[in-house]
């Protein structure tokens, strides 16, 4: 995708308001966008994603961890960049894999995005605005900074991610109103700096104890979620929280 | 001496000869596991031994004293193997990712614009 640096695109709180989010390619003086899209065993819904993100003129890469459906066939027939992890590693690593061919490709910002259709694609204007001004290093979706997107976030879940940011807080000293969410942008600065190294979940705190050692400005943007019976399905339950918890303070102790 | 002492001197041998063997580890682990099977053997042999250290430091029965021990020799061996384990996942990960990005697969206008 392409966008001037002096002239990032403004748009309003929403992001169906904003313009058109430009084509493949990259000339000289602008902002080079690449959008990773891990994937594991999601045959079933990433031919809606990679289509609005290929419709957009976006550059992607599917980062798939070691699906055993659909998801390669599917993935192949989009003009989109496809890494295969050949074991499962979890998220996190696909994450890594991804930002770090992104910035192979000469990436200048980076967006997770995950292939569940669960992030509109017209956000990443708004989500990567700050990065291409200079305002942050790193932008997060949040789902809690308008009470619109907040109501759209089943009540379990919002309980459980108000307690996940409890968690994240203590642990990182980064407190944001939403640190689960999947849906971030990097510039090349934080690229460079960040390597993930937890595998699993658990690399969405991690990934706020690098901004705070690397001294990253970070900003929270307004992001509304669209759940879908399937991306309920697969997301995150207490269990798998409770896991994460332990992974991360085995990870402080050892 | 009992039938039973022999038979457990030698399982302990036999046992810490396999771990000697197989272990790729630093000089310190495997003078550690000599140490102990040098030391479980002498407490096999002389199981008073173990009533009598246990007494001197304040433990009321040998048998206690090893249990206090193995516990803590257990939850040692079970951090060193965790520690062993994530090393080997993150090296794991690491191959997995040279060869996802090393075999990545391109869009086919990206491929032209290559050649």
């Amino acid at each position: 995708m392409t966008q001037p640096k002096s002239n990032p695109t403004n748009t309003g709180e929403h992001p169906s308001e904003s313009p058109e989010l430009g084509v493949r390619g990259h000339e000289p003086g602008s902002v080079h966008v690449i959008v990773v899209v891990p994937a594991f065993n999601e045959g079933k819904e990433i031919e809606n994603t990679l289509r609005g993100l290929c419709a957009a003129g976006l550059d992607v890469v599917v980062v798939d961890d070691g699906s055993i459906d659909s998801t390669r066939d599917i993935v192949l027939r989009h003009p989109v960049h496809y890494l295969r992890h050949c074991v499962n590693l979890g998220q996190g690593a696909a994450l890594e894999t991804g930002d770090r061919y992104a910035l192979g490709l000469g990436a200048d910002v980076v967006v997770h995005f995950d292939a569940d259709g669960q992030h509109p694609v017209e956000q990443i204007q708004d989500l990567i605005k700050p990065i291409v001004s200079g305002e942050a290093d790193v932008t997060m979706g949040s789902r809690f900074l308008t009470r619109r997107d907040a109501l759209r976030v089943p009540f379990a879940k919002r309980t459980m991610l108000r307690g996940a940011r409890v968690v994240s807080g203590l642990f990182t000293g980064v407190w944001l109103t939403d640190t689960h969410n999947g849906f971030r942008a990097l510039g090349r600065t934080a690229l460079q700096r960040i390597h993930l190294h937890e595998p699993g979940f658990a690399h969405a705190t991690e990934l706020l104890e690098h901004i705070r050692k690397n001294k990253l400005k970070i900003l929270e943007v307004p992001s509304a979620i669209c759940y879908t019976e399937y991306s309920k399905r697969k997301g995150q339950t207490i269990g798998n929280s409770i896991s994460v918890l332990i992974d991360l303070i085995l990870r402080r102790v050892f | 001496m009992t039938p039973i002492k022999p038979i457990l001197v030698a399982a302990l041998l036999i046992g810490s000869i396999g771990v000697l063997v197989s272990i790729r580890s630093r000089f310190v682990v495997r003078t550690g596991v000599l140490l102990l099977t040098m030391m479980g053997s002498a407490l096999i042999i002389f199981p008073d031994a173990a009533n009598r250290i246990a007494h001197s430091v304040g433990v009321g029965r040998g048998a206690d004293l090893l249990l206090y021990v193995q516990t803590l020799s257990l939850v040692y061996i079970l951090s060193a193997l965790y520690r062993r384990n994530r090393a080997n996942q993150a090296a794991i990960a690491e191959v997995v990712r040279h060869i996802a990005i090393a075999t990545a697969e391109i869009p086919f206008s990206d491929r032209r614009a290559k050649e």
